[in-house]
């Protein structure tokens, strides 16, 4: 019961926010034309779907079979670190 | 930041003062403003020349005082805004701002070390806003004391996305190093 | 700005609005859980089966969980069946057997033996409070058995059987091989040693048993007809009676004549059972399984079989009769199924009920729910544009601050100088700048 709102909390908070970001983040990307915030952008729409696809999981997947949903999330994640690494490190 | 960009950095930063304390001589602008005196000197020459900021002497002294007047920003003033966070046009601005006469494409050229085509382009889109005018050859600023004023008095708000930009700006390896 | 915002609360009102409308399309097409219930039918005012059925009888000191007893020189007294918290239904105050000298007593599990002269009393501790008693006669001499009544009242008389009741409870007491009881009117109310009492007596010549059982499995009356019937008139052969309570299980057997009963319970759904008689006439057994040993909600649950050949089962509990084929019928009781067996001859056979355990689907859980989801997407997506909003309007309030200030420095200072010049300045500005646009 516990679990099963934490999960459900947590996700929703992570999608909705990963959408504000993204939102923010093209923005600023397009005002600013740097290319430090396309990099950004796409880390962010990264992270929404990764929002999107947690939350799909949750509502479709059973519990037994979970694990396996977990793999896009983590290549999702090193994917959004990938990108805010390079969006640092270009000047 | 560019050239130009410091320039109205430090433009920005006497007429600041200038604002907050109307009324200094040069030499309390200048302790102030932590500059040298020639600097010092110069933007308050541009800023006299474009009528963003009025010379008055009295005595011996000569005091600056802030020009007054509602700082509304027009419809044609937020073109010209537009085209001023680009880098290639404010520099264009900047530099034109300095002669006391027009420049050539090749003058402006040379100046901006920059490609001929990519100065064309430039130059054409600014003339399209009405930024630029064109006189025979030469270019010059339609309304250099609007312009001028733009780029030293306004300061748009910093919206949540400025933010984010200087965020991420700041996000860079040559904090660290 | 606004366009800013239009465009985040868009996107945020359709990211939900997609959300739950996956939600519920996935929630409509869950599992479903299997579920049945089948229908029990309550005594009218009967014992409660759930007190029944979490307790496994046994007697100790002839106190069990649902009997309790004492023992007088010529039997027994204070026959009494429990109905709930301390309450406690007294069913004969006293059975005597003329001449029983009770030699031994002992109690083996749900069962207590008591053995006298002749006679033998077995006392079964378990919802249906039975009680069995042989009794024969010596060297022609008849014996007398007279049972006295507690609590209940005669209701009924038939030949074999004698109903009584107290209005809620019922028991049937059943005699066979014995001549019709003499029961005494009761005079005045005083006779026989008290106020109500009444006997029920028997004469014994040669050889008797007597079986005393309550109506408790809240059957329809045709059941009960047939139970008693059965009983009476020697068609049901014996009872098993099998029943747990955690993983301990406990096993009754009563016969009617000469039967024995084995069983033993595998892998909790298969009950094998042993049957075996000297008497090779066939009969129908009654086997008495509670829900806690196997929770049966229809026919198509158990597969019974006879010598590993699968019985007949019957629709109509009036068609089973004894014939040659393994045949029963299936009844939902209170707290258990009973299923009447026939068996159609003897000497030993065996008789298998397995509960199939269904394939269950058991329902997909998900962590998905949206009564958590929902409110913290729009919660978060409402935090966030008021957090936005916020910052603008104080941003807005700092950029009029200050402008505020700028006029106010400027006046007091300008008060100092000579204001002329501020508002040439200010006009001359503007007709240059009319000038030039023109």
């Amino acid at each position: 019961m516990l679990l099963e709102m934490i999960y459900n909390l947590s996700f929703a908070v992570l999608t909705v926010l990963a959408l504000v970001l993204s939102v923010i983040s093209i923005l600023a990307y397009r005002r600013s034309k740097k290319k430090k915030l396309l990099f950004v952008s796409i880390a962010f729409i990264l992270f929404f779907l990764k929002g999107i696809w947690l939350t799909y999981a949750l509502f479709y997947m059973p519990i037994e079979g979970w694990e396996p949903f977990l793999i896009p999330v983590a290549i999702l994640d090193c994917l959004i670190l990938v990108l805010l690494y390079i969006s640092i490190v270009k000047g | 930041m560019s050239g130009p960009e410091i320039e109205v950095e430090n433009r920005k930063k006497i007429y600041q003062i200038i604002e907050d304390y109307p009324g200094l001589h040069m030499r309390e602008i200048k302790r102030r403003a932590e500059m040298s005196m020639n600097l010092v000197r110069y933007h308050l020459g541009q800023l006299k020349k474009y009528e963003v900021v009025e010379e008055v002497e009295e005595g011996e002294y000569k005091r600056y005082y802030p020009k007054e007047g509602e700082m509304r920003v027009d419809f044609e003033d937020k073109r010209y805004l537009a085209l001023l966070r680009e880098e290639i046009p404010l520099n264009v601005v900047v530099y034109l701002l300095s002669r006391s006469e027009p420049a050539s494409h090749g003058e402006i050229k040379d100046e901006l070390d920059i490609a001929a085509s990519t100065l064309s382009y430039h130059l054409k889109k600014m003339r399209e806003k009405g930024l630029l005018v064109k006189e025979g050859r030469e270019y010059w600023i339609s309304e250099p004391e609007v312009v001028s004023n733009l780029l030293v008095k306004y300061e748009p708000p910093k919206d949540v996305i400025d933010e984010f930009i200087d965020l991420w700006e700041s996000l860079s390896l040559s904090m660290i190093f | 700005m606004r366009k800013k915002f239009t465009i985040l609360g868009v996107s945020l009102i359709a990211l939900i609005l997609m959300l739950s409308s996956i939600a519920i399309v996935s929630s409509g097409s869950s599992g479903s859980y299997y579920s049945s219930e089948h229908e029990r039918r309550h005594p009218p005012g009967g014992m409660d089966p759930g007190n029944m059925t979490r307790k496994i009888g046994g007697f100790e000191d002839r106190i069990g969980s649902f009997v309790s007893f004492e023992t007088i020189e010529d039997g027994i007294a204070n026959h009494s069946v429990f109905i709930g918290e301390d309450e406690h239904i007294s069913i004969f105050d006293e059975i005597s057997v003329e001449d029983f000298n009770r030699y031994d007593e002992r109690t083996a599990g749900q069962t207590h033996f008591l053995n006298g002269h002749g006679a033998e009393f077995r006392l079964f501790d378990n919802p249906s409070t039975m009680l069995k008693l042989d009794v024969h006669s010596f060297e022609g001499a008849d014996r007398e058995v007279s049972f006295r009544l507690g609590d209940m009242e005669i209701e009924e008389e038939k030949d074999g059987m004698v109903r009584i009741s107290d209005g809620t409870y019922s028991g049937n007491l059943i005699y066979r091989d014995v001549s019709i009881p003499s029961i005494p009117d009761p005079i005045g109310g005083d006779a026989f040693g008290g106020e109500n009492a009444e006997f029920i007596n028997f004469t014994v010549e040669g050889r008797a048993t007597f079986i005393f059982r309550m109506e408790t499995d809240g059957f329809r009356d045709e059941i009960v007809n047939f139970m008693r019937e059965g009983m009476r008139k020697g068609r049901i052969g014996g009872e098993f009676r099998i029943e747990s309570i955690d993983d301990t299980y406990a096993q009754t057997s009563f016969s009617y004549r000469d039967l024995s009963m084995e069983a033993q319970l595998r892998d909790g759904n298969k009950l094998e059972m042993l049957v075996s008689s000297q008497d090779e006439e066939g009969t129908i057994l009654h086997l008495d399984i509670s829900s806690s040993v196997m929770d049966i909600s229809s026919e198509e649950d158990v597969e019974l079989r006879f010598d590993d050949e699968i019985a007949t089962n019957l629709e109509d509990i009036s068609d089973l009769e004894v014939t040659d084929e393994p045949s029963y019928t299936l009844i939902h009781g209170e707290e258990g199924t009973h299923i009447f067996f026939n068996v159609p001859s003897f000497s030993t056979h065996s008789i298998t009920v397995e509960h199939l355990t269904e394939v269950v689907e058991t329902a997909e859980q998900f962590f998905g729910s949206l009564i958590y989801y929902a409110p913290t997407a729009l919660i978060t997506a409402g935090l966030v544009i008021v957090g936005l909003l916020y910052k603008e309007r104080s941003a807005k309030s700092r950029k009029k601050d200050k402008k505020d200030k700028k006029v106010s420095m400027g006046e007091s200072f300008d008060k100092n100088n000579d204001g002329e010049l501020k508002s040439k300045s200010t006009e001359k500005s503007k007709d240059e700048r009319a000038s030039r646009k023109d």
